[in-house]
């Protein structure tokens, strides 16, 4: 039962009208006070924003691929830094800020933007890049004294290990001028937000970096259409009773707002799911997945496997690739290292135990006398049953197992 | 015949829920009330779930291996055993209760923008729901604790259709045989045994449609709000906008589409318990009570931070089962516990071989970011703060007190975790305070719906009172507690 009681005695409709307004005139100001806070020089330069996908990087340094529009790198190169670069030609006076969009960028990493110009080729030049919730921050170069001349060439190099995948997913150049400013922004709200490992944990709404979110859009914007419509209701002397319904009503706005960007952005996602993995049974989708060819690889060695659960410990180097293999593994009684690239403690191999090693550096297997050794320890007797492109699978050997 | 399997596989666990929700005692059928359908219906699912995880742990328990007869059979009986027994009560109400949902659903009674919003905001709800169906029934189990923690488990227990121990290093090193390890080997087994019945019920481990129930979990949770939402006098348009502003927040929506995580399982059950409190003060009904007490006590059961989930829910329980003291009862334990955090972060207690104190590391900027910048949800903490502002004088004397308290208490169980990193740990919560803060979003969303019908009434009978009567407009206040 819903009991009915008086609303605002008149005025209602007038109230809906001044606030309608209101909020156009609201949503103008905002833009308009962004823009001029945000621009940093001319509101209307010439040249437009240069940007590079993740399909035109060079991963120089550190072990990946693309994936879909990411270049996703799984581990660092041998020195434990990770290096992407890209051929570009800028006019350094045109473009005083590069932002790449990256994200699972490590907590604390030492992340730098490279750059060489054509005043001193030789030199390469560095600034650090501030990174948050694992993104790297737009650098602002305008005033740099080595950000001169044509810039030939743009990196990105990390020089902290990486505990789970990086995802590049590119690099912008930008002009920052106000159309640029604003259209950045727009891009940034209406940009593909694809799944990632973080998605569960936080959803940006849109790129990964945003100068201006869109919630904080939307609330500066209702919050300031309500004042100007209280500020006009005042002026004219009409009494604040439709208050509650024109905070309803910006509220109510502003989530529509943003629910239709997520909307928007859920139905591309769940178009590109479709694309990836409809019509495909469960086998496929798993070989069609991120770790695709990590599951064609323990899909071989499962055949290698006894029918009951065993034993079988699992190395890799990347943390994401030694938990999925673990995870592949069930209903074998897996052991990993859940938190660090450790090989397993020799003395906790037993006869009969299987060791599977994916894409782990410092393992070494010598076929003639069947003996393992990884990390400078021991050699464990054990039998190669299977191998892959930086993958095997080891059987402890039962006759002298542990040493 | 996979997905008729699969359709029964989680409708079985949803009829004995419903069964359950409706036999519990109370003098007026549950199903008479608005919004009544739903709620059971919203409800029901999470009881199921609790129901059925608890016959596999007997099963576990006395040796008898899961299969479809071990585990239809039974929970179809008490089904049909509880069915019977609300049979008598909830019966005559039942066509109405139909009859009225369909009346609903048409938009009967609703004329002009209403209609037209009705039907845009079911539209809007119906697009998103097929979204987040074609994600969960698409892509193989992605996010990482899903596989890291949860499905490892629920893997293991459907091949070897039973419980088996998971252990930690150690034990798993010392162990002859007979326990497994994984990331998080003491996370409670409700999860894992719901992923195990639907691949027990479809013959073969499926790690795509084994998180089905996590899409349930989501229309269950909307179909809960909206009944309770229905119960507390919004009429269904502020009803259904209500359960949009809920459902819709993103990290939820992530929550669904990337199933795996316990999470969305929590929130259902912190939500459902919270709002059966609310109903309780309006209704005074031993069942409501007894429901939202059977949540709070499952919540360890469903992940392991549920420990912390029940104390920090016992001030809003103190207040829905003492009206009288409850004010005081609740100020009491979140001064114990205020005493309690500052004396650990001010001091370092001797415990064993190692010392326990809690480090003041706060991030501010982060949490501002990730309640207010980014779109994860979107502009639910700038309205919570708004329905502070114009609620905070009416909550303390109104049947919402106990959710506020729940709210408040979340709240300040997030905080903690957020601002002593090294709680995060022992209470297992994630490094993001997002997760944390999931847990009680939809019933946020909820509070802020109420409050905000509250302040509409407000203001109306204060303009009542100062004019002619004008508009009408379809809002009741809150009845004063106890009322």
């Amino acid at each position: 039962m819903s009991p009915t009681i008086p609303g605002p005695a008149n005025g209602v409709t007038g109230d809906a009208a001044r606030f309608g307004v209101a909020a156009v005139v609201a949503v103008l100001v905002t833009v308009l006070g962004y823009a001029a806070l945000a621009t940093p020089g001319a509101w209307f330069p010439r040249q437009e924003a240069a940007a590079w996908n993740a399909r035109q990087l060079a991963l120089v340094r550190g072990t990946g691929g693309l994936v879909g529009e990411e270049l996703v790198v799984t581990a660092a190169g041998p020195d434990g830094t990770v290096l992407i670069s890209l051929d570009s030609d800028l006019r350094s006076d045109q473009y005083p800020a590069i932002a790449w969009a990256a994200i699972d960028v490590p907590e604390g990493a030492d992340l730098r933007l490279l750059w060489r110009s054509d005043i001193a080729p030789a030199r390469v030049n560095s600034v650090r890049i501030p990174v948050e919730s694992g993104r790297p921050l737009p650098v602002l170069l305008a005033g740099n004294p080595a950000w001169v001349g044509r810039v030939k060439g743009l990196a990105l190099f990390v020089g902290t290990r990486l505990d789970r995948p990086l995802h590049v997913r590119g690099v912008v150049a930008k002009p920052m001028g106000a159309p640029a400013v604003l259209g950045d922004r727009m891009r940034e709200w209406f940009a593909f937000e694809a799944w990632t490992g973080e998605s569960v944990n936080e959803i940006t709404g849109g790129a990964d970096l945003q100068d201006l979110p869109l919630p904080l859009f939307a609330a500066v914007a209702g919050t300031l259409a309500v004042a100007l419509w209280m500020l006009s209701t005042r002026l004219s002397r009409r009494p604040l009773a439709w208050l509650p319904f024109a905070v309803v009503t910006a509220f109510a706005a502003g989530t529509a707002l943003l629910d239709g960007r997520f909307t928007w952005n859920l139905a591309r996602q769940a178009a590109e799911a479709s694309a990836r993995y409809g019509d495909l049974d469960l086998r496929e989708k798993h070989l069609a997945a991120e770790d695709g060819a990590l599951f064609a690889f323990v899909e071989k060695a499962r055949e290698r496997l006894p029918a009951t659960p065993a034993r079988v410990f699992v190395a890799a180097g990347a943390h994401y690739l030694r938990s999925r293999a673990a995870y592949h593994l069930y209903p074998h009684n897996v052991f990993h290292d859940p938190g660090r690239d450790t090989m397993p403690r020799a003395d906790l191999l037993r006869p009969g135990d299987w060791l599977l090693v994916y894409q782990r550096p410092g393992v070494q297997y010598d076929a003639a006398t069947r003996r393992l050794r990884w990390d400078g320890g021991p050699p464990v007797p054990s039998r190669l049953e299977l191998a892959g492109n930086g993958a095997a699978l080891f059987r402890i050997d039962a006759a002298s197992a542990t040493p | 015949m996979t997905w008729l399997v699969l359709a029964a596989a989680v409708m079985l666990p949803w009829i004995a829920g419903i069964a359950f929700v409706l036999a519990l005692p109370r003098r007026i059928a549950l199903l008479d009330r608005a919004g009544g359908l739903a709620w059971t219906l919203g409800a029901g699912w999470f009881a199921g779930v609790l129901l059925l995880t608890l016959w596999m742990r007997a099963l576990a328990q006395v040796g008898v291996p899961f299969g479809i007869a071990a585990v239809a059979l039974p929970m179809l009986v008490a089904a049909v055993a509880l069915g019977l027994l609300a049979r008598p009560r909830e019966q005559p109400a039942l066509r109405e209760a139909r009859a009225g949902a369909l009346r609903t659903l048409r938009g009967d009674g609703l004329a002009g923008w209403q209609r037209i919003a009705w039907f845009t905001l079911c539209a809007w709800l119906a697009l998103r729901a097929l979204l987040l169906f074609s994600e969960v029934t698409l892509r193989p189990l992605f996010p990482w604790e899903g596989w890291t923690i949860w499905a490892t488990k629920a893997r293991v227990y459907y091949e070897m259709r039973t419980l088996v121990p998971f252990v930690n290093a150690e034990a798993w090193a010392s162990a002859a045989s007979g326990a497994w390890f994984d990331a998080a080997p003491d996370a409670p087994a409700t999860v894992p045994l719901l992923a195990a019945w639907i691949c027990t019920a479809l013959g073969r481990y499926d790690d795509v449609l084994m998180n089905v129930p996590w899409w349930i979990a989501g229309v269950a949770l909307a179909l809960a709000i909206f009944g309770a939402l229905r119960q507390a006098g919004l009429a269904p348009l502020a009803a259904l906008a209500g359960t949009w502003l809920a459902v819709s927040l993103p990290l939820l929506n992530a929550h669904v589409a990337l199933a795996g995580y316990a999470d969305i399982f929590l929130a259902g059950a912190v939500t459902v318990a919270a709002l059966g409190l609310y109903r309780h003060a309006e209704s005074r009904a031993a069942g409501d009570v007894a429901l939202a007490l059977a949540f709070v006590a499952a919540l360890p059961l469903v992940k392991s931070a549920g420990v912390v989930w029940v104390a920090a829910m016992l001030p809003g329980v103190a207040a829905a089962l003492l009206p009288a003291r409850g004010r005081r009862v609740a100020g009491i334990l979140f001064g114990v516990a205020a005493i309690l955090v500052v004396v650990l972060a001010r001091t370092t207690v001797p415990l064993g071989s190692s010392t326990l104190q809690l480090d003041f590391v706060p991030q501010w900027g982060t949490l501002a970011q990730r309640m207010l910048l980014l779109d994860n949800w979107h502009l639910l903490w700038y309205a919570a703060a708004v329905a502070l502002v114009v609620g905070a004088r009416a909550w303390r004397s109104s049947t919402l007190q106990p959710a506020v308290l729940i709210v408040a208490g979340g709240l300040a169980y997030a905080f903690v975790v957020f601002a002593f990193p090294i709680a995060r740990a022992w209470f297992g919560e994630p490094a993001s305070a997002n997760r944390t803060l999931l847990v009680i979003a939809p019933l946020t969303a909820a509070l802020v719906v109420l409050t905000a019908r509250d302040w509409i009434a407000r203001v109306g009978s204060v303009q009542a009172a100062a004019a002619d009567p004008g508009t009408e407009v379809a809002v009741s206040p809150t009845p004063p507690a106890g009322a």
